[in-house]
């Protein structure tokens, strides 16, 4: 996990890397020395103890943290990480509410489970809706997350997002539950590449369960981005270089899986400052 | 389309609901603050208070690429606050409710807890209380 994410941090130049699978430790010390003074990490420090952490890290030269909330769902007993919510400024003074989630599988029987993501998608819902008032209804807004669930699944109905651009780009958020973003991970559920008739190994999807079914592959891990970054001007979603990251680093090319020991591939993407653009937005 | 007795029906099952989840959230907080004594002493009362703040209103891009500035609103809100006799009232969290009750958010720096029943919230209270936030806000409180 090291290389990766100094890979990510240099190779790749990535100002802020989202870590949904991490044992407590701290992700920070993965950066490179070199760039590590500028680096900083935000994870769940509640007392709670847990097997998996989430980790933000960014690059407060690029991303300047302004707020931050680790948000959580309680239904009775039940105690539900819903995600980290960080409010980043800009270097033009555009503000940027980064979401990181990870809704775990193992959350109880199937219906039990349903209930209970789907709370933690409303949860997270409110929770950005409140953060788009407190800090302007113009600002930028990207949850990327492991939310064990397709993006068709009706959870999706709760963290409303939808896979028409235009749609999201038009609609106008009245209210903190009135929510809409476009889902990327739609481009990512069939095969990577279509086929050419060279035997290439399947890669359809981001999670992969090693099992050899017809299941074997889904897209758990996804990128959900607001209308404001669906423009020609300002601060712009780079849908073009954005996608799972399936390179030899990451994919053993023999076996058709993720390296091991992981079960996931990287997803990759980029927003760009535009600051010209004759392109009319409607 | 429903008859107009229907909707003032539904209106007042919201009502109740309402009502009833404020009178769960009072006594939550008064179970919290009769347990609270032993470390804070005798006179410690916790309180859901009403407030309102003004919001800015969500804009056109054409509004915002004029310059204007938006319009407010007055939002409802509430808050928890920690009261003990002779001593200034202590705000320790914010609270917002569903126009049905549930679900109530708690917030508190670096924290955003969602509760959708009377046990769930019981549980976000005893995470705010376990928090160092809510720890710096009542220690003033503490007998010496």
């Amino acid at each position: 996990m090291r290389d990766r994410v100094a890979a990510l941090a240099t190779r790749q130049r990535c100002s802020l890397i989202g870590l949904t699978e991490v044992r407590r430790c701290d992700a920070l010390q993965w950066i490179p020395a070199d760039l590590r003074p500028n680096w900083f990490g935000i994870r769940d420090l509640s007392e709670e103890q847990h097997d998996f952490d989430l980790c933000l890290l960014y690059d407060a030269g690029v991303l300047s943290e302004l707020h931050k909330e680790f948000v959580v769902h309680y239904h009775a007993s039940s105690r539900v990480r819903c995600g980290i919510l960080v409010v980043f400024g800009l270097e033009d003074g555009a503000k940027l509410i980064v979401v990181l989630a990870h809704w775990r599988s193992d959350l109880g029987g199937h219906d039990a489970a349903a209930a209970l993501r789907n709370a933690a998608a409303t949860t997270l819902r409110d929770a950005v809706g409140r953060a788009l008032q407190r800090f302007g209804f113009d600002s930028n807004v990207l949850v990327l997350g492991d939310f064990n669930a397709e993006p068709y699944d009706p959870v999706f109905s709760a963290l409303p997002t939808s896979r028409v651009r235009h749609v999201v780009r038009r609609h106008q958020t009245k209210a903190f539950n009135d929510i809409l973003l476009y889902n990327a991970a739609w481009r990512w559920l069939g095969e990577r590449k279509p086929w050419t008739g060279q035997n290439e190994p399947s890669v359809a999807g981001t999670y992969y369960s090693g099992k050899r079914d017809p299941y074997s592959w889904r897209t758990f891990d996804q990128v959900l981005v607001s209308g404001s970054l669906l423009r020609s001007n300002g601060w712009v979603f780079q849908e073009d270089v954005t996608g799972i990251l399936a390179t030899p680093e990451y994919l053993d090319c023999d076996r058709g899986c993720p390296v091991k020991p992981f079960d996931h591939l990287p997803v990759f993407g980029s927003l760009a400052l535009v600051t010209f653009n004759s392109e009319e937005d409607d | 389309m429903g008859s107009y007795s229907d909707a003032l029906r539904k209106g007042l099952e919201v009502k109740e609901r309402r009502n009833t989840t404020e009178t769960q959230v009072k006594a939550a907080l008064a179970d919290a603050a009769s347990d609270l004594v032993e470390v804070v002493g005798g006179g410690l009362t916790l309180h859901l208070l009403k407030k309102t703040k003004s919001v800015a209103e969500p804009q056109t891009r054409g509004g915002q690429m004029m310059g204007f500035i938006p319009r407010t609103s007055e939002e409802e809100y509430w808050i928890i606050e920690a009261r003990k006799p002779q001593m200034p009232a202590v705000r320790v969290a914010e609270v917002e409710m569903a126009e049905g009750g549930y679900p109530i958010s708690l917030r508190w720096p670096n924290n955003y807890a969602s509760a959708d029943d009377e046990g769930g919230f019981r549980n976000a209270l005893l995470a705010l209380l376990s928090s160092r936030h809510a720890a710096e806000k009542l220690a003033p409180l503490m007998i010496e």
